[in-house]
């Protein structure tokens, strides 16, 4: 039988039989163990939609009880507002810094902030 | 592509012909095996935007690999790579044709790379030339020229065994 140049069929069939080796046994349960991890694109952005308005919500919760926190304290409330972050303040509260622990260090801190005046050093000594 | 379920039906008929291919730029089976993993993976990640899931399968295969290939590169020496490759068969055959299987796997190597592609997806995944030419990014013309050229090459090579 003969065959034209570009009739391969004859070489087709000898090559067509062999079949690629076996593939592993656990192969496909791996790939649909993965396939079903994947997240979709859509869970995706929603998840970080959510991410965000947690964090927006805690900001903003924060922040309402930082400006609390500063009108509990009796003897610097002008201080506190103006040098102490909102944030700090709370989370010393919530460690449980006593008050007048609290109010020590933040009068510390406007003092460091406040301008220094010519003569100042001599006050001191 | 739909459901899980037409992924599966490609895993049952290309998964052989996908390790195959994959094995062109894979030292083992599993290397291989990792590749066609990573392959269906991106398929379902990428499902909506996907024409012809075969031809993308056969495609990331080809992307993994090469950028595998290149890893594998810069982390050990040629020398220690050409030590390392263990020949391992790519056919099954029955114990009768163990020769004409290691005659036809040596055809084969001989084979640019380019020619050997084509002829793996001709044959053993019985993609179309338009497949092949999208999974390959070349033209049609380019695919079905690369093809013929592999086949008289082969005819050359096992002549004495192909049957006329």
């Amino acid at each position: 039988m003969r065959h034209t140049p570009d009739d391969f069929s004859d070489l087709e069939a000898t090559l067509r039989q062999f079949q690629p080796a076996s593939v592993s046994a656990n192969l496909k349960s791996e790939i649909d163990a993965r396939v079903r991890r994947t997240v979709s694109p859509w869970r995706f952005v929603l998840a970080i939609a959510a991410l965000i308005a947690i964090c927006m919500t805690a900001q903003f919760a924060l922040k309402g009880g930082a400006h609390e926190a500063i009108v509990q304290l009796p003897s610097h409330p002008q201080p506190v507002r103006g040098n102490a972050s909102p944030t700090w303040l709370v989370y010393h509260q919530a460690l449980g810094q006593s008050e007048a622990a609290l109010d020590q260090l933040l009068s510390r801190q406007s003092a460091e902030l406040l301008p220094r005046l010519p003569g100042d050093d001599l006050r001191v000594h | 592509m739909k459901d899980e379920t037409e992924l599966q039906a490609l895993f049952d008929h290309h998964a052989r012909a996908l390790v195959l291919f994959g094995k062109r730029w894979a030292v083992s089976q599993g290397d291989a095996e990792d590749l066609v993993q990573d392959a269906f993976v991106r398929l379902w990640k990428n499902r909506e935007r996907v024409n012809d899931p075969a031809a993308y399968l056969y495609a990331a295969v080809r992307t993994l690999g090469l950028d595998h290939w290149k890893m594998r590169q810069r982390r050990t020496q040629r020398e220690e790579f050409v030590a390392s490759l263990r020949p391992e068969a790519l056919f099954e055959n029955r114990p009768e044709q163990n020769e004409l299987r290691q005659n036809i796997e040596q055809a084969i190597a001989t084979l640019p790379d380019e020619q050997a592609e084509v002829l793996i997806l001709k044959i053993w995944a019985d993609l179309t030339f338009a497949q092949i030419a999208e999974a390959l990014d070349v033209s049609r013309n380019t695919a079905a020229s690369r093809y013929r050229y592999a086949a008289e090459t082969l005819r050359g090579l096992l002549a004495r065994e192909v049957r006329s």
